[in-house]
């Protein structure tokens, strides 16, 4: 290869170079250029179950609990999402009861990727439920049980997965074997 | 003598107006566009990339200087080029930069209905929409869009203005509804729109429970103001409280609240877009390479 054609190959790479620093620098190019919704890669798949799992966790201790304010700042949890909860568990409060929610079985049926800093679960979910009385944690009401498909969407605020929101969705009961558990 | 006038400067704006200088900048621009097309994305989604404005507006610079030497050295077929393909290139940033596309979900009167933001440029500016009167059954939906007063025929696109187009579909049911707590307390009413595509949900005041309302499986609403069944769902948490179809003006009630719905009014979905054509950048593009092709012949000749 000539002087000249180096010469004018150079400019460009040059460019091209000082564009690519720019770009990783602040832009995040492999995030612009990915197509969603996508499969969640195995470096955020971790951290999006971990947070379905914590806010699972906190929840039902945050029922048990009869609303324990401290509780809530450990909900992986956008603060609308903690709102609702608080508003959920206040009312119950208000017929002197506290409701004793049991997660007996969860099934992760789809994960994926709706954005840069955005994802959704879609998980079935068995829940046991009962209500007892405050004051000396009587039971009073039967223990009832229930099946539903969630839909969740994550969200990454400060590096962290949060739950921004959740809708019911209409899926049937999955067969037990193959699928995941949590 | 005038800075620009300066050898030393002189010399600095002929290298970044030079040919090579342009090229340099492209490329990447160009490569980012290719990936981006590649890919099936918008390509002027590359616009929200800091480093595409950062060489963007680099390339607009170094175009300007470069159209201003090939002036200076009378390189007029040059100057056509670079001049037709800035404003090309500014034409295709001012199509992405003013695009709309936005659906409004409207009821009779609403003012500032809640909106559905599909694409809006970064220079676009929202109309004002207001459902004004929508009969059912009368085909045809009058509004304001942007303070133009017209009227829509319900389904196809209507014009709103030299490029603004609106579509209008419905009308769809928003009976009314009430929830009162016990003994009558804090009663709460209003009017709520039902999607008959998707099932959605509606809060009240402070209350936890979530109100899921659709209509009943085949059953399309004579009047979409006062529809005779719908079915409802109420959610506390991960709870269900209740599931059923319920009939207008029945008193439901659930945990020492009363839900009931009646007769109410009508929505419509109303989508606004507005996109400058496309053409003007393509003609202009075109023209600057015709002219530049008819300054280089007419120069051949007469060298000839």
């Amino acid at each position: 290869m000539g002087r000249g054609w180096r010469r004018a190959l150079l400019a460009p790479l040059a460019s091209l170079a000082a564009f690519a620093a720019v770009a990783a620098a602040v832009d995040r190019p492999a995030e612009w250029l990915r197509v969603y919704p996508a499969p969640l890669g195995p470096e955020d798949e971790p951290a999006v179950v971990g947070a379905l799992v914590d806010f699972h966790l906190v929840y039902q201790d945050f029922f048990a609990s009869g609303g324990k304010v401290d509780l809530l700042d450990k909900m992986p949890a956008v603060k609308e999402m903690r709102h609702q909860v608080m508003r959920d568990v206040g009312y119950v409060g208000t017929t002197a009861n506290v409701l004793v929610l049991d997660l007996a079985g969860a099934t992760l049926l789809d994960l994926s990727r709706t954005g840069r800093d955005a994802a959704e679960a879609l998980v079935w979910e068995e829940w046991n439920w009962m209500l007892q009385r405050r004051a000396d944690r009587a039971v009073v009401s039967q223990v009832k049980g229930m099946g539903q498909g969630f839909r969740y969407r994550l969200e990454r605020e400060g590096g962290r997965w949060m739950i921004a929101s959740w809708d019911l969705a209409d899926v049937a009961p999955p067969a037990d074997e193959g699928l995941r558990k949590w | 003598m005038s800075p620009l006038r300066t050898p030393s400067v002189r010399r600095v704006l002929d290298a970044a107006g030079s040919a090579a200088a342009v090229a340099a900048v492209a490329a990447p621009l160009a490569l980012v566009l290719g990936a981006f097309a590649l890919r099936r994305q918008p390509p002027g989604d590359a616009l929200r990339l800091w480093s595409v404005r950062a060489w963007g507006a680099a390339l607009a610079i170094l175009v300007v200087l470069a159209a201003a030497r090939a002036l200076r050295e009378r390189a007029a077929a040059r100057a056509a080029l670079l001049l037709g393909g800035a404003a090309a290139l500014l034409h295709g940033a001012a199509v992405w930069a003013f695009r709309l596309d936005a659906t409004f979900a409207a009821g009779v009167g609403e003012v500032s209905p809640p909106v559905e933001r599909r694409e809006v440029g970064p220079l676009a500016r929202l109309p004002e929409v207001l459902l004004q009167a929508l009969a059912p059954g009368a085909g045809a939906a009058r509004l304001l869009v942007g303070g133009r007063e017209l009227s829509a025929p319900l389904g196809p696109a209507t014009a709103a203005g030299a490029l603004t187009e609106v579509t209008v579909e419905g009308p769809f049911p928003a009976p009314s509804f009430e929830v009162v707590g016990e003994h009558n307390l804090d009663p709460t009413a209003g009017l709520l729109k039902i999607d008959p595509a998707k099932r959605d949900f509606f809060i009240v005041g402070f209350l936890p429970h979530r109100f899921y309302l659709s209509l009943p499986e085949g059953a399309a609403a004579a009047d979409p103001r006062s529809p005779a069944r719908l079915h409802l769902r109420i959610q506390r948490g991960k709870i269900r409280v209740l599931e059923r179809d319920v009939a207008a003006e029945e008193r439901v009630e659930f945990e020492r609240l009363t839900f009931a719905y009646g007769a109410g009014d009508v929505w419509a979905r109303i989508r606004v877009r507005r996109r400058l054509p496309a053409w003007p950048g393509v003609a202009i593009a075109l023209a600057a390479v015709l002219a530049a092709g008819g300054i280089a012949l007419r120069g051949r000749r007469r060298a000839g």
